[in-house]
């Protein structure tokens, strides 16, 4: 009987294991027959696996015919499959890291001959970000490159490399697929395959007068010889936006009572009692801001054979917004192609979007600080319907967001074709002629209608309007370079010649006209020929164009010694004739040091030092900025009847010439213990002069319409960056971490003009000392007692008056600087400001963690800067009881001083504006470490998925901007303002959104 | 066979290497320049129209200014929530940089200074109709002369700017009395050169009694009574025919009555 079941349990258990499960065993080696320990040794669809040991030596279960999996850090996976007998296996080095090649224009080089700084970003990690846009997903990723970047659908982020180098353009060169065009908010990030940064002169002096902010390149996917692969990706992304800690009714009334009564007290002008609060209680941010659905999908063909390979793809990504009145959507496809026949080839990338992005009517964030919690949304006793100011109830010029965006339509319609061809001869081997040609076609539509109705007090009444505005834009390149290539013996040579021509035009059309009928529940007719007054038109042009000659030459000696030299001519449109063109060279060498002989270290596989010079240049001024124009379109009136006039508005200087940069890096790569450790580090340091900057002149010219154009100033910027990276792998378990950690330091070195300085805001730029740096008036507390208020003097004794009357209690202690002559002038003015901070951070660093174990994945950014400073102008609003606003909740024991006496809040008053001045009290510390993405992905690699023929999928999941460590009290310390004379000034600027993204992706 | 190719291609190159450097002369399409201007007698008449704009900007008497002089006067008073600009009008100046209160004045009188200069550079060497042509010499003139009597009458001191300048431009600084020395050779060159009135068409323009009664007033302000009464009295003398004093006082203050009887703006202040 127990022989019958043992036997059945046999056969039972015999039949359960698929077929015979035995040993497998092996040794694995390298290339030079030495054992490998730890080396992971992986049944292929299973998760049996085992680790080499001292001798090289694995055993794991398999069967026979199973396929094993080898794989070891910087070594080439391999795949052998078992037939019974003990295995052999040798692992080759994986010098792949070494043989990466980058795109540096024109050409194609090894990663690791580089003679410049060139950051290459991470394409893979980029996909991890859930932000539209190609600039907003490369933040962190590279040194020395500073991402910024804004809450609102539709807008990009705004991108500096090495700081501000220039005054008026600080945009860097983006080159896609050869042409010279910026991707903006129409390209669709999983197109990029890879991007490329040219930071210093050598890297980006082949594109001369362009590259002085920089170069990026970006390459799009191509196909790969194979069979063909359809890949599928979907993420769905929920956003929201922070909020600001405002009173409700009740404590906004309890304190703006305070502050009215605190006016009666004082006698303030025409207050005499409280304001007659209505019974609501509006949270316009909860009315206003909600959490937005993003969708991102993408579909993707390609595949290859010997002889071309071809890449198809289309995307939809839409953003509902976190503001209301904010939406974005975008339609993507792409084209890419490449063939070849002989010493004939060519390739051309298309690629064709359409957005439509409804853009914020008003500064959203702005208005809920002005709109008191007691006006209410919509009041039917307003012209419009909406609620707003009111003088004897809540008093305030603030707008109402609902209404204005209610009562404003805008849209933007956007078509974009935009792409390349290009064309090779290669006769010989070592030579080449490659034509290139590029085009940037734009259709953009502005439509915007404003409805009858009003959103703020006081408005004057406006007819219904109607404008349309169609542009066009026509940007063609067209490129003929010649490539030479070819080692003799220990030497290469390689170098490119060529010539290139850029045309770019653009023509604005655009129509306007009032009076549109009303169909009823704010609905019109909005069609221009519906309205029945007013017709006004406009149309302009805008041409320019740019011919240059190239040249670049690398010399390499036996993999050790490394000499590039490049030269560019620019000629351009934009300047007088006779000083049309530039020159711009640059030169750099490079010695591997770990190839010698004399330096040999097993612990050390590769140390590279490097140093260039080069003078890069800019000219991205308006195209007819050298001429003065008269403007004919001035009119006056004389006898009841329109009179035209014609007269110069804008002053101008004939005399504008190229802006130059020079820059000089010296840096050095190296890698340690087996390719596991790398760690790269430069310093740089670039002068710009003749910058070409709108500097503002002398009132007293009346030059109207913007400043003129002059070479008026000069600049340093000047750092270090370091990359610090290292990876291994413990049996199945694979981590990499990577450290980036970039400084600046910027200076102003002359300001043109004999200008000593600009002010901007709440800052002042002056020789000597960085842009933007805040200069405001000095605090040093508030006055709590007499005998503080009875001292407050000027050194000789005489008092002190703070907007023509002496300090009470409670007030803000200002303190009165010498002025000219030394002496104070007892009274507190904008001349009693003084320099409190800078703007910029001393550090910026970025820190990414990857893991790898079994079929998971993690990965988790960090970045943050340190040492800047940020002017709250929110928490100015939100103390601003001098006008009527709407109060940020004060901390315990943060109270004003008439209610809590012991705390450092100023006395709250109505009408007066002693205690709300621009000053250091709003000033604040702008350092921040923050978790940008954090992500968690499972692969799936069951057999099951193989035979369906899916290759790859995957689900993860993102969170961005989830945690950040920042003492500054305002919505996000990484913010933008565009205006680089404040840059460091926080105006309502909309915050980064947190999200949280899930996604799928398919490759079959 | 391929020997061919090789210099074809390097022939190629060589053709397209030779881009036209003429492809770089890009003309503006969308106006005219100064240099092509200031040619014709209608050139100059426009440079004189484009001055007279200047009077209805919100820096002047649209908006900021008329809001200046009757504030701060005991015509009206602000209650206006906006607290920085109704310290204005209650004399509290604590921010000389603030644009409504004070910088748009300044930035709004120079750019009337300026038109007013291109055309005094400018028109001379027109050719043209000599009567024609001074009388706008002449109203460019009388309105220069407004813009610095403004200038003088809110800050006691400015700078005198008496051609177009470029972006090299420093300025100096220019005294009270060297400004009204300037206002008083302006007026006096336009009072000779004006008509003393228009046809409909033109009614709106600087008329002789417009120079003569501005320069009294500029007398006036400088305490200089004698002078004044000079250039007054012809306007007295003209009672009945060009001028006449208003009945209701109010009514220089309703829009209405504007063109009544050749009303003269700007009372005076002081």
């Amino acid at each position: 009987m127990i022989k019958k079941i043992l036997v059945l349990f046999f056969v039972v258990f015999a039949t359960t294991t698929y077929a015979q499960q035995m040993a497998i065993t092996g040794t694995v080696t390298d290339a030079n027959n030495e054992p490998l320990t730890g080396v992971n040794v992986v049944v292929k669809g299973t998760t049996m696996g085992a680790v080499t040991d001292i001798d090289g030596r694995f055993s794991v279960q398999g069967d026979n015919g199973s396929t094993l999996v080898f794989s070891y850090i910087g070594m080439i996976p391999q795949e052998v499959v078992f037939r019974g007998a003990p295995l052999f296996v040798v692992l080759i080095d994986d010098s792949k890291a070494l043989e990466e090649v980058v795109v540096i224009g024109y050409q194609t080089v090894k990663k690791s001959d580089l003679t410049g700084a060139v950051a290459v970003v991470d394409t893979k990690e980029m996909k991890k970000s859930s932000a539209g846009t190609l600039v907003s997903q490369m933040q962190g990723l590279a040194t020395g490159v500073n991402v910024r970047s804004t809450g609102r659908a539709g807008a990009d982020a705004s991108i500096q490399i090495r700081g501000v180098g220039s005054l008026s353009n600080n945009s860097p060169l983006w080159v896609v697929d050869g042409m010279i065009t910026d991707p903006g908010v129409d390209f669709n990030p999983s197109d990029a395959e890879s991007i490329q940064i040219l930071k210093d002169a050598s890297a980006a002096a082949i594109y001369g007068s362009r590259a002085a902010n920089g170069v990026i390149i970006v390459t799009t996917k191509k196909g790969a010889k194979g069979p063909m692969k359809v890949n599928v990706s979907v993420k769905e992304t929920l956003e929201w936006s922070p909020k600001y800690d405002l009173m409700n009714a009740a404590e906004y009334i309890k304190y703006n009572d305070i502050a009215y009564n605190e006016a009666i007290k004082n006698g303030v002008a025409s207050i005499t009692s409280t304001q007659q609060h209505s019974s609501y209680d509006t949270n316009w941010q909860d009315e206003v801001l909600k959490t937005a659905l993003v969708q991102d999908y993408n579909v993707s063909l390609s595949g290859g054979g010997d002889s071309g390979n071809f890449f198809l793809s289309a995307g939809y990504y839409k953003n509902d917004g976190v503001s209301y009145g904010n939406t974005f959507d975008r339609y993507s496809f792409r084209v890419n192609t490449q063939g070849k026949k002989g010493w004939f080839s060519f390739g051309e990338n298309l690629a064709f979007s359409h957005t439509n992005t409804d853009p914020n009517q008003t500064n959203t964030y702005n208005d809920f600080l002005r709109m008191m919690p007691t006006i209410p949304i919509y009041d039917e006793n307003n012209p419009g319907g909406y609620g707003y100011g009111d003088q004897a109830k809540y008093n305030t010029f603030g707008v109402n967001p609902i209404a204005r965006e209610d009562l404003e339509y805008r849209h933007f319609r956007q078509n974009r074709l935009n792409g390349s061809l290009w064309l090779e001869f290669k006769p010989f081997e070592f030579l080449s002629y490659k034509f290139n040609g590029g085009i940037d076609l734009y259709f953009y539509e502005n439509s915007w209608f404003r409805g009858e109705g009003n959103w703020t007090q006081n408005q004057e009444h406006r007819d219904p309007e109607s404008s349309k505005a169609r542009d066009n834009t026509y940007n063609m390149l067209i490129e003929h370079t010649l490539n030479f290539n070819k080692d003799f013996g220990k030497h290469h040579v390689d170098a490119v010649v060529g010539t290139t021509y850029q045309h770019h035009e653009w023509e604005g059309l655009a129509g306007s006209r009032l009076n549109f009928p009303y169909l009823g529940n704010g609905e019109y007719l909005t069609v221009l020929n519906a309205g029945q007054s007013n017709q006004q038109n406009t149309n302009n042009i805008s041409e320019n164009a740019m011919i240059s000659y190239l040249g670049r030459a690398n010399y390499i000696y036996d993999n050790k010694y490394y000499l590039t030299a490049t030269f560019r001519r620019d000629g351009t449109s934009r300047l007088s004739k006779e000083n049309r063109w530039g020159n711009f060279p640059s030169i750099s060498g490079a010695w591997r040091i770990s190839n010698e002989e004399f330096f040999q270290a097993p612990w050390l596989n590769d140390l590279k030092i490097r140093a260039n010079w080069g003078r890069l240049g800019n000219a991205s001024i308006g195209d007819w900025d050298y001429i003065g124009t008269i403007n004919q379109s001035i009119v006056t009136v004389f006898g009841g009847s329109i009179y035209s006039g014609g007269t110069q508005v804008k002053l101008v200087n004939t005399g504008l010439i190229w802006e130059t940069k020079e820059t000089v890096n010296v840096g050095f790569d190296a890698s340690f213990l087996d390719q596991r450790l790398t760690l790269s580090a430069e310093y740089y340091n670039s002068e710009t002069r003749d910058v070409l900057t709108d500097m503002p002149i002398a009132v007293s010219t009346g030059n109207q319409g913007g400043s003129p154009k002059a070479n008026a100033a000069s600049l340093r910027n000047r750092g270090f960056e370091m990359t610090l990276g290292w990876r291994d792998q413990v049996s199945d378990f694979k981590y990499s971490a990577l450290l980036n950690v970039t400084t600046l330091n910027n200076k102003v070195l002359e300001l043109g003009y004999g200008k000593e300085s600009i002010d901007s805001g709440q800052a002042r730029t002056i020789l000597g000392h960085s842009l933007a740096e805040f200069y405001l008036l000095k605090t040093d507390g508030i006055f709590k007692t007499q005998e503080q208020i009875d001292n407050y003097l000027t050194e000789d004794g005489r008092p002190i008056m703070i907007n023509g009357k002496r300090p009470q209690l409670g007030d803000v202690k200002y303190i009165d600087m010498p002025d000219k002559d030394g002496k104070q002038d007892a009274d507190i003015t904008a001349d009693d400001r003084v320099f409190c901070g800078s703007p910029w951070a001393k550090m910026q660093l970025s820190f990414i963690f990857n893991a790898e174990w079994k079929n998971f994945d993690f990965s988790m950014m960090w970045n943050g800067q340190f040492g800047n400073k940020v002017y709250n102008v929110a928490q100015w609003q939100g103390r601003m009881f001098a006008d009527n606003s709407n109060y940020i909740r004060f901390k315990k024991g943060d109270e004003p001083y008439q209610v809590n006496p012991d705390s450092n809040s100023p006395r709250i008053i109505y009408g007066d504006a002693r205690n709300v001045k621009d000053a250091d009290r709003f000033l604040e510390d702008g350092s921040y470490l923050r978790l940008k993405n954090i992500s968690v992905g499972y692969n799936f690699k069951q057999q099951w998925l193989t035979n369906l023929g899916i290759e790859n999928l995957r689900l993860f999941a993102t969170g961005s901007n989830l945690i950040t460590i920042t003492g500054y009290s305002g919505l996000d310390p990484d913010f933008v303002n565009t205006n680089i004379w404040n840059s460091g000034t926080d105006s309502f600027a909309y915050p980064n959104t947190r999200s949280v993204m899930f996604g799928l992706d398919v490759t079959f | 066979m391929k020997k061919i190719y090789g210099l074809l291609l390097t022939g190629m190159l060589f053709l397209f290497a030779g881009c036209s450097a003429d492809l770089l002369d890009i003309d503006n399409p969308n106006e005219v320049t100064n240099t092509t201007y200031w040619q014709s007698g209608e050139d100059a008449e426009a440079g004189v129209n484009a001055c007279y704009s200047f009077f209805y900007k919100e820096g002047t008497w649209m908006r900021w200014l008329s809001f200046r002089y009757d504030l701060s006067s005991d015509e009206g008073w602000s209650s206006s929530p906006w607290i920085e600009l109704g310290d204005w009008t209650r004399f509290l100046y604590n921010n000389y940089n603030f644009y409504e209160g004070n910088k748009v004045h300044w930035e709004h009188f120079y750019v009337g200074i300026f038109r007013c200069n291109q055309v005094l550079t400018n028109v001379p060497a027109i050719e043209m109709n000599e009567t024609q042509k001074n009388q706008v010499l002449a109203q460019a003139s009388f309105l220069r002369a407004l813009w610095y009597f403004q200038i003088n009458l809110l800050w006691g001191k400015g700078t005198l700017v008496l051609e177009p300048q470029d972006a090299n431009y420093i300025p100096q600084d220019a005294s009270e009395q060297e400004i009204w020395d300037q206002i008083e050779i302006d007026l006096t060159y336009a009072m000779n050169n004006l008509p003393e009135s228009w046809d409909a068409a033109n009614l709106g323009r600087a008329t002789k009694g417009a120079a003569k009664a501005l320069l009294g007033k500029a007398y006036m302000q400088q305490r200089k009574f004698d002078k004044a009464k000079e250039q007054l009295q012809w306007l007295i003398d003209k009672e009945g025919s060009l001028y006449g004093l208003i009945d209701n006082r109010e009514d220089n203050y309703r829009f209405e009555r504007e063109q009544q009887r050749g009303y003269l703006r700007n009372p005076v202040r002081r």
